[in-house]
């Protein structure tokens, strides 16, 4: 006897919406990759609510760890910061007036290192982000446009803007690993091109004979005074003419709360 | 579990590092069946963390990720067993 082989009706339908999922999912990502600004513009709003919410949830569980935390260690502590504040005081003098002196002689040459800053409280950090990015939140209201420098504690460089909405902006830590980026090492300023590493983190190659030294400042050309990197640690083989020069932004990323945008900066 | 996934999923990706979320994805894909929402998780990350710079020169990274752990589940979980 022969039997026709049953339409196994169930295997068909489970096709027919795993085909039609499929459809919808690469849809939506075909819309992410034509518009790459469009959800993130419709989601921001939602997002930064939450985000908001977490900065002051973990803010208020941070506070209460240090109440727990004994009265005798925070008198240590309470001394050796007045210790470190009274030693620093001196040297924040002269860095004001020396910043002073350096602005007076740009503005005699017609320049001017002022930028035309705004606060952004930092939404969204590394390491939430595996891209190295941080989203802030100021935008297109502010007046930050594409292109902006981003700073921490006024001069520290750490990255620019590259995508601008309402009322959020998205920021691209120089760090991003892979990025490329022209710098000037040391006292002699040395032209290098750096690639960084993730979180703050950058690394040089040099030829040997170039002198470079652990705790050398690292800046990018431009007129506006700040501070790019230092170097921790120069890695020197024999059998190799380069020498490996490791730096880091002086800034912790992972606990950035507020940066600074200077909107004139391009 | 779907929905305990998902939820864990999406407050990994706006308070936890994202390695977090990515296990998470991972063990979700190889626990439930057909979970089509990885596609969705990969490009909301794209979307509220990626840039046109990516990492390495790679965009779209998280949206690979999910791609990736989706096939090798949807290829493996038939051929593993939790007991």
């Amino acid at each position: 006897m022969t039997y026709l082989k049953r339409t196994n009706v169930n295997a068909q339908r489970s096709r027919v919406t795993t085909l039609f999922i499929s459809l919808v999912i690469l849809g939506l990502f075909l819309i992410h990759y034509i518009f790459p600004g469009a959800y993130a513009g419709l989601f921001y709003p939602i997002t930064s609510a939450f985000w908001k919410s977490e900065t002051g949830v973990l803010g208020f569980f941070s506070h209460m760890a240090k109440i727990v935390v004994s009265k005798y260690s925070l008198v240590k502590e309470n001394e050796r910061l007045i210790q470190e504040v009274a030693s620093r005081d001196a040297s924040a003098l002269l860095v004001d007036s020396l910043k002073d002196e350096n602005e007076t002689l740009k503005a005699t040459l017609g320049r001017t290192g002022n930028g035309n800053d705004i606060l952004g409280v930092v939404l969204s950090r590394p390491p939430f982000s595996v891209y190295d990015t941080i989203v802030i939140d100021v935008g297109r209201t502010d007046g930050l446009q594409v292109g902006n420098k981003v700073y921490v504690e006024g001069d520290t460089l750490i990255g620019d803007v590259v995508e601008v909405y309402d009322h959020q902006a998205k920021v691209s830590l120089f760090s991003t690993p892979g990025r490329q980026m022209s710098v000037l090492v040391g006292k002699t300023n040395i032209s290098a091109q750096a690639t960084g590493r993730g979180l703050g983190n950058f690394v040089i190659h040099l030829p040997v004979e170039v002198g470079v030294q652990e705790n050398d400042i690292i800046l990018l050309p431009q007129i506006r005074p700040h501070t790019f990197g230092v170097v921790e640690t120069v890695l020197v083989d024999s059998s190799d003419s380069l020498q490996t020069i490791l730096f880091k932004s002086p800034v912790n990323i992972n606990s950035l709360r507020f940066v600074e945008v200077d909107r004139n900066s391009k | 579990m779907r929905i305990a996934f998902n939820i864990g999923l999406i407050i990994s990706i706006l308070y936890l590092p994202w390695w977090v979320g990515a296990l998470i994805l991972l063990v979700a894909c190889f626990m439930i069946e057909r979970f089509y929402e990885a596609f969705l998780y990969g490009i909301l990350t794209d979307a509220l963390y990626g840039t046109s710079l990516g990492i390495h020169a790679i965009m779209y990274v998280a949206s690979l990720y999910s791609l990736v752990v989706f096939c090798l589940a949807a290829f493996l979980r038939d051929k593993l067993s939790w007991q």
